[in-house]
């Protein structure tokens, strides 16, 4: 199967400050995100599944492996290439609203994208480009004349996925993105996610810690413990036949099943 | 703004810093005397009619001489803060930024430059330099770098972990630019806050420096140099030397509770968001 984005044998190591000691926080992971297709990983906290999330995304750098970009390892892609990688693997994270600058409005929020990547930056154009993203999101247009710290935590994830959304990027990731969000609004954020997907065709990481979430939204699941793949597989054999004794605890320990 | 307003250590040193700068922006319009003309029938009066706060050694008019000292404390004070201020900041933001190498060695640096002394750090300096007044601001800016450099690596530092920086990265901004528009406006309140904090031991250093005659060069008047000179004759005559050192303090105090103010209420706020 060819591979939008891939990470090769991710490893990364922290070093304890003062103690000498090191974690392993990812232990040669393989994943791989295939084209329109949602890759869910799944782990308790401390599975090392958000490291890994941010390795393939390169906010950070592995201690060892490659990741790969239509097959072409980021790290060895000229910067014309990187920037191309960098503009199609877009984040969404958890705390919605802490990844908006505070003293930003909505509107210089989303502007920020198209200021950075638009070399014809033309307010008026971006403006219009912005309401219709707005739509899509299902935001009402006044959000663009609050701050972040107006908004509910369902807007601001709204406003994040609106962002990260006029890139128009390949590949989206999403860290715990509905984790902080009330059950109802959780369901309307993936609806829209899955949307959206079929619309702009794109491909999802997924990191969560529900099990629910990951059997409403993923096509593939990863289960990760201590750094280390557990089970992966497609979605039915996972989650509804697993041959893993921690899968089973894991989806026995949830609500869903 | 409400917060400030309402904090009295602020307000104390708004009214000490307005009354110095007060004084500095009278002298240029009027003075009540020449400031370094001589009377020699007149010397050590104590303040009078004729002579506000009386006369020194010299007979020349103390309250004038203190009006054109203050100019050079705030020249002196503004400026070298100011210029070590920008120096500083960058060079604690490039830190911040930058990769584990270039981070660690000028950090290392910045420690070094820490462990002198500023007194000496500035004598050194006006010793390679030679005295007189721009030396002086040129040491004081120097001596106010590694402080300001200390700050600013700390606060990027801090803000650098925000998520909202995250995302601007994932969004692909440069750092030049998350610099630029994420991390210094957010620490500018701080910054302003060591500003004002450090002007008014920068004028503390001037007067040193003048103190030891290695600034402001007579006859012209500076504090420093006329508690100096009331220091001959402070047996006999140790009333010249009260004016210019309550202006000194108050000078120092007032930029001082300005910062202190400043801080409390900008690390309050911080705090409870």
């Amino acid at each position: 199967m060819t591979f939008i984005l891939e990470g090769k044998k991710i490893s990364k190591q922290f070093n304890i400050k003062n103690k000498g000691k090191t974690v392993t926080a990812v232990d040669g992971v393989t994943v791989g995100i295939p084209k329109q297709k949602t890759v869910g990983i799944v782990g308790e906290s401390g599975s090392g599944k958000s490291t890994l999330a941010e390795i393939v995304g390169d906010l950070q750098r592995p201690t060892a492996g490659t990741v790969l970009f239509h097959g072409k390892d980021i790290r060895k892609m000229n910067r014309k290439e990187y920037r191309h990688y960098r503009r199609n693997v877009q984040f969404i994270f958890q705390h919605a609203k802490a990844s908006l600058n505070p003293h930003f409005t909505i509107e210089e929020v989303l502007l920020e994208p198209l200021w950075l990547w638009d070399e014809s930056f033309e307010r008026e154009k971006c403006r219009k480009q912005i309401k219709k993203i707005l739509e899509k999101v299902r935001l009402p247009e006044n959000v663009l004349r609050k701050y972040p710290g107006e908004l509910s935590g369902g807007q601001a994830q709204r406003v994040a996925i609106a962002r990260g959304l006029l890139l128009r990027p390949e590949v989206i990731i999403c860290d715990e993105a509905v984790s902080a969000l009330d059950a109802s609004v959780q369901k309307q954020i993936l609806d829209l996610l899955k949307e959206l997907q079929r619309e702009f065709q794109m491909s999802y990481l997924f990191i969560t810690h529900d099990m629910g979430v990951v059997n409403y939204i993923a096509d593939e699941v990863i289960v990760m413990k201590n750094g280390r793949v557990i089970e992966a597989g497609p979605k039915d054999q996972v989650l509804y036949d697993p041959k893993e004794e921690y899968t089973k605890t894991l989806i026995a320990s949830s609500f869903l099943f | 703004m409400r917060e400030l307003t309402r904090n009295r250590t602020f307000l104390i040193g708004v009214v000490l810093v307005t009354f110095i700068v007060g004084l500095c922006l009278v002298s240029f319009f009027y003075l009540p005397y020449d400031p370094n003309k001589m009377h020699t029938t007149n010397r050590f009066l104590l303040p009078n009619g004729d002579y506000l706060l009386g006369t020194d050694q010299f007979g020349r008019d103390i309250l004038s001489r203190i009006m054109v000292s203050t100019r050079y404390a705030l020249l002196v004070g503004i400026v070298s803060v100011t210029a070590g201020a920008l120096v500083g900041i960058t060079v604690g933001a490039v830190a911040g930024m930058a990769g584990r190498v270039l981070q660690g060695t000028i950090m290392r640096i910045i420690d070094g430059l820490m462990a002198f002394p500023g007194m000496l750090l500035a004598l050194m300096f006006v010793a390679v330099l030679g005295k007189g007044l721009v030396n002086a601001v040129l040491a004081i800016a120097i001596f106010m770098i590694p402080s300001f450099a200390r700050l600013s690596y700390s606060l990027v530092i801090d803000e650098k972990n925000e998520l909202y920086v995250k995302a601007a990265k994932s969004l692909g901004a440069s750092r030049f630019y998350i610099v630029r528009k994420h991390i210094l406006p957010a620490i500018i309140p701080r910054l302003i806050t060591q500003w004002s904090s450090s002007i008014g031991s920068a004028i503390l250093l001037e007067s040193s420096l003048s103190f030891l005659g290695l600034g402001v060069q007579p006859p012209d008047a500076s504090l420093g140099l006329m508690l100096s000179e009331a220091q001959q004759f402070v047996l006999t005559n140790p009333y010249i030397a009260i004016p210019p050192g309550i202006v000194l303090v108050m000078a120092i105090l007032g930029f001082n509770l300005i910062g202190d103010g400043l801080n409390d209420t900008i690390v309050e706020r911080r705090a409870v968001k």
